[in-house]
């Protein structure tokens, strides 16, 4: 005789289960308390810049960031090139300055917009 | 809302959000630890405890991509397995001597909750591995596959494992015991 127990007699009886207890609410007090804390804890967390640095040093994204240092770095050898009058001090003390201020433009010479004269003079 | 967004908001520190996820949970997981440490209340309510500061712990940990219930159930399947290897190590043996006493009481129980008690003693007197089993499948309602997902095994073994919890219980429990008990 067959008299194994069917999958509709186990989940029936399954189901209809009552332990008859059921969670302590002081579990859930405590649980709460435990998620206040955490919650503070968040916050403090979220206003640092530690989670930047975690992210900055991590493994994540590396040839993401492996690239914007190289380009940093292309950028930043290419601006230290000497370029001419890069390092000369602009003079502002007018006692180096030789020529005479003339407030009458007539004495200066003629404002020739046809270079090719400055070769003649 | 679903679970998952519920998680989302928890890892964002809303405790409304928790407050929901506990409540949709606290009685499943609470009948399982019950169901699978014994049947004593204290433990279930720290094992309760301990699952859901978990998840306050690294809420992070959980994978939106995979249902929660599945997550959560396999968190407190660990917890079970750890468990049972403490106890074999402190060679805790409360579950025979209980389950020892209720077999040897000869005397006729009419009521129905006894009947559902004692026939809860003998599944308890069942190996671990298939009282899992038969919680997951019969009373959660989570596929084989999902069960395999839980307790990290391939499905063909809990397939095996379900046949041979049912010949287990057969042997224990006469199915006309069983229709004693639902009746």
């Amino acid at each position: 005789m067959r008299n194994n127990v069917s999958e509709k007699d186990l989940a029936t009886f399954f189901r209809n289960d009552k332990i008859g207890s059921s969670p302590s609410p002081a579990v859930e007090t405590r649980l709460n308390y435990a998620f206040l804390l955490k919650r503070k804890g968040f916050k403090i967390y979220q206003n640092s810049i530690l989670g930047s640095f975690t992210w900055l040093f991590s493994l994540k994204y590396i040839p993401l960031k492996a690239a914007f240092v190289s380009i940093a770095l292309l950028v930043s050898l290419y601006n230290i090139q000497q370029k001419a009058g890069q390092y000369e001090t602009p003079v502002l003390d007018s006692t180096m300055i030789n020529m005479p201020f003339n407030i009458d433009t007539f004495y200066n010479p003629a404002f020739n917009t046809d270079t090719c004269l400055f070769l003649e003079s | 809302m679903p679970d998952k967004v519920l998680m989302k908001h928890i890892s964002q520190g809303n405790q409304a959000a928790f407050t929901e996820l506990y409540t949709r949970y606290k009685d499943r997981l609470f009948y399982f630890f019950f169901r699978m440490l014994g049947g004593c209340e204290d433990t279930s309510n720290d094992f309760l405890q301990d699952t859901f500061l978990k998840i306050i712990d690294k809420p992070e940990l959980y994978n939106p991509s995979y249902p929660f219930s599945k997550w959560i159930f396999s968190i407190a399947h660990n917890m079970c397995k750890n468990e049972y290897r403490k106890r074999e190590v402190r060679k805790i043996m409360v579950k025979e001597e209980n389950t020892d006493k209720y077999l040897d009481n000869q005397e006729p129980i009419t009521d129905t909750s006894q009947l559902v008690d004692m026939a809860f003693r003998k599944i308890d007197g069942l190996k671990d591995k298939s009282k899992e089993v038969l919680l997951l499948k019969y009373r959660e309602n989570f596929s084989i596959q999902e069960i395999a997902e839980i307790l990290e095994v391939s499905e063909g073994t809990i397939k095996s494992r379900l046949h041979y919890a049912r010949l287990e219980l057969s042997a224990i429990m006469p199915r006309t015991e069983l229709k004693g008990v639902l009746s």
